[in-house]
């Protein structure tokens, strides 16, 4: 009896010691693209473990909706996703997963992007005749950091739901990556003086340059002080660009360019000859320098109308891990940002 | 206020709080501070500490004053940019024309469910232009024979949640010959009950195999390979009511294992009676999925089902099946470039009157997308009949696909079937597809 008791002992003392050296449970946080798994682990740090399904270079759109994501959804605690009508693929996963805790509505299910001011949003009846049009407007909100900055706050809400033990820990790093981001976007000191809130409200109603440039301070007026990508983006503001799709009018809009005609004769359909002739002498006529592409569309098209006009066409990837060395959010603005200013300056 | 009447001001009060606790130590003490110390340091240090406290105390409060006003600067700037942003007297706040509410009450047209339609057009020519067997007897019902065109199917497709536990899924089929408005499935469906199971009642096409589930407009060709035509049925498949359960079972040898168990009423009119009210089938589809890389997978199955043949429910068949298919998508390319190899094939033993008869059948086929727009595919059958495995057919077929947009696709396929109890046949066909509304084809 003291051999087995004796043994016992030792079995619950070797689990505890086991027990001990255990990492605690993560939250298991599913992104249907990089870029939401991304936000996900500057917010929750080492209490997340976070994984997506569409790859950086791979269109959002189209996703074979395989048994292994399903899989991958069975085990999350969270699944972020826009909520609309980008991956159509989701719901057939969600399903499959059979996983009740990231059903639509539940408390392990993100919607991205709810309550968010989106563009292109259809103000009257929608049919294909406008393409594979999206309904709810352009989901691609990756391309706009400040739409970004709010849809974190979404991903913060699920993180706090799912992990209410750790509420204020998730609401500390949504803070910081928050901070980090308006600065990264306005510079610190224009951030002090104008507030983070402002100036993001600024620049989603497209005024934030014309405010800035109207404001003496100092001697100087407040565009003088302003930094980070917003700054680094003026000499590109202005400027009349093509793109490929629809993914880069977040982009465009915030940085001050105007898109004058897509490489896609409707959103989804393919370039035909004559669209690819009517873009050309669009480029032509606008003097148009750079064609914004995202790398997983074709390149046969850009290139083409790279040969014959002498626009520099710019692939980019859309979302972080689309390239190599894009592993954050700050990096591929930076990235994005960085390339365009050398394609301008001829690099 | 001037800059310098301010500064005197603040000198002013910075000496007032200054000599203030001063006084109150003196009295405090009952005598003035520094008595003791007046006589051990000169009048002059004395004097210079003081003005040094004032000084500082000056630039604190000239900071104080500072930040104030840079508050009170900074507020009235955020102020007017908060006016830019959001735009002064914006359409919501003005009042040109008198309130009225308005009531959603009979506008809940939003809760309707996804409604689509789908259309299944297709032309042919061939050779002969009548199939016939070696008796001179028309293979196929007079409607279908000649070259001529053919509304295959009008497909009509109605999807809802029912309740945050169910979905509700129906898909009518209306042919063009003769045929009437069809139920092709209606079912509802629990995706997540305990055990992890998937739970399906209705009326439903069978998980047998990898095609005989998929709708004749989803297909990677024209026609559903002759395997499953000749032992499932054709347009209808292996179908019927009842129940499936469906458990996604933890990677037991692969990365995925997906077990399917079907009990129905129905059948496909060949290897089981197509008799809904008495027929009873079992069948079973273990799907075995690898990912092989991130850009291909690999997914073999193996089916079973057991039934009866004959509406007396005399004699039985048990058919068995494998199949694979193998998927090659590069991730930054899936839309442009796209390799798949799909195979299935079936074995039956079937009792009759006459005795057992044992026959088997199969299909490879291979889809390369080219580009955005262009696929092609081809395709090789062989298959004996299940009544007699001395009869059997071959066949070989392209196509090539044109994908003007993910909603509208035209096919051309070329064909040579032999059959050994028929004239061998060759055939062009013309295939044009187009969908309505949301409703996409779901490979899983």
């Amino acid at each position: 009896m003291k051999r087995i008791m004796t043994g016992i002992a030792v079995i619950v003392m070797a689990m505890a010691a086991m027990g001990a050296g255990q990492e605690p449970d993560r939250v298991k946080v599913v992104g249907s693209v990089p870029d939401f798994a991304a936000i996900a682990k500057e917010i929750g740090g080492d209490l997340v473990e976070v994984s997506w399904i569409a790859r950086g270079n791979q269109d959002p759109h189209f996703v074979l909706p395989k048994p292994s994501y399903a899989q991958m959804l069975s085990d999350a605690d969270l699944f972020i996703t826009t909520g609309i009508d980008l991956e159509m693929w989701a719901p057939p996963l969600i399903d499959k997963s059979r996983n009740p805790n990231i059903l639509e509505g539940a408390q392990g299910y993100v919607a991205a992007t709810a309550g968010l001011d989106l563009l292109g949003v259809p103000t009257h009846g929608v049919d294909r005749s406008a393409g594979d049009i999206h309904v709810y407007g352009n989901p691609h909100i990756q391309t706009c950091p400040v739409r970004l900055i709010e849809a974190a706050n979404n991903i913060k809400i699920g993180l706090q739901k799912v992990d209410p033990d750790n509420e204020e820990a998730y609401e500390e790093g949504y803070r910081s990556f928050t901070t980090r981001m308006r600065q990264a976007m306005f510079g610190e000191e224009l951030m002090e003086i104008v507030g983070g809130d402002l100036l993001c409200e600024l620049a989603i109603a497209g005024s934030l340059i014309g405010f800035l440039d109207s404001e003496q301070y100092n001697g100087g007026t407040l565009l003088d002080l302003l930094g980070g990508w917003m700054r680094e983006a003026m000499p590109f503001r202005g400027m009349k660009i093509i793109a490929y799709h629809k993914n880069w009018e977040y982009f465009a809009d915030l940085f001050g360019m105007r898109i004058i005609e897509f490489v896609e004769p409707k959103p989804g359909i393919p370039p035909t000859a004559r669209h690819v002739k009517k873009v050309i002498d669009d480029i032509e006529r606008h003097e148009i320098e750079i064609m914004l592409v995202a790398n997983y569309f074709e390149k046969n098209t850009p290139r083409r109308i790279e040969e014959r006009t002498g626009v520099r066409a710019i692939f980019l990837p859309i979302s972080v891990t689309g390239e190599p060395g894009i592993d954050t959010i700050f990096e591929l603005y930076d990235y994005w940002i960085e390339t365009i200013n050398n394609a301008l300056a001829g690099n | 206020m001037p800059r310098s009447s301010s500064h005197i001001a603040l000198i002013i009060i910075a000496g007032i709080t200054w000599i203030q606790p001063v006084n109150a130590q003196v009295r405090a003490r009952g005598r003035p501070p520094g008595l003791e110390t007046r006589q051990a340091i000169p009048d002059t240090t004395l004097i210079e500490g003081k003005i040094q406290y004032l000084e500082q105390r000056l630039r604190q409060l000239e900071a104080l004053m500072t930040a104030q006003q840079e508050e009170t600067r900074r507020a009235s700037l955020r102020q007017r940019g908060q006016q830019q942003a959001r735009g002064q007297g914006a359409a919501g706040q003005r009042e040109s024309s008198p309130v009225r509410f308005q009531s959603a009450q009979r506008q809940m047209n939003q809760l309707n469910p996804e409604i689509s339609m789908g259309g299944d057009f297709m032309g042919w020519i061939r050779s002969p232009e009548t199939v016939r067997d070696r008796d001179g007897t028309p293979l196929e019902p007079a409607f279908a024979a000649g070259n001529r065109f053919w509304f295959r199917e009008a497909e009509l497709s109605i999807i809802a949640p029912l309740d945050p536990y169910t979905r509700g899924k129906f898909f009518f089929g209306i042919p063009s010959d003769g045929g009437e408005l069809a139920i092709e499935e209606a079912y509802m469906q629990w995706i997540n009950l305990p055990t992890g199971l998937n739970l399906k009642i209705g009326f439903f096409r069978n998980q047998f195999g990898q095609l005989n589930r998929w709708h004749d407009h989803a297909l990677p060709q024209a026609d559903r390979p002759h395997v499953l035509q000749t032992f499932l049925g054709g347009e209808g498949g292996l179908a019927g009511l009842g129940g499936s359960f469906n458990w996604t079972l933890p990677g037991l040898w692969s990365h995925v294992n997906d077990l399917t168990v079907e009990f129905i009423s129905g059948g496909d009119g060949i290897s089981y009676a197509d008799n809904f009210s008495r027929n009873r089938i079992l069948l079973g589809r273990l799907k075995n999925y690898w990912d092989l890389s991130a850009n291909t997978y690999l997914e073999l199955g193996v089916s079973g089902s057991y039934g009866h043949n004959d509406s007396a429910r005399q004699y039985t068949t048990r058919l068995g099946g494998i199949d694979l298919n193998y998927r090659w998508i590069p991730a930054g390319r899936g839309h442009y470039r796209s390799l798949e190899v799909r195979a299935e094939a079936i074995g039956s033993w079937r009792e009759t009157l006459a005795g057992d008869v044992q026959a088997w059948g199969g299909y490879l086929s291979i889809q390369n997308r080219l580009n955005a727009r262009f696929l092609t595919s081809l395709r090789v059958d062989y298959t004996q009949l299940p009544e007699n495995a001395d009869h059997d057919l071959k066949a070989i077929g392209a196509t090539l696909d044109y994908w003007q947009s993910e909603f509208v696709v035209f096919r051309i396929q070329i064909d040579r079937i032999q059959r050994s109890f028929a004239a061998t046949e060759n055939r062009l066909i013309f295939q044009a597809i187009w969908a309505m509304g949301p409703h996409k084809h779901e490979a899983y």
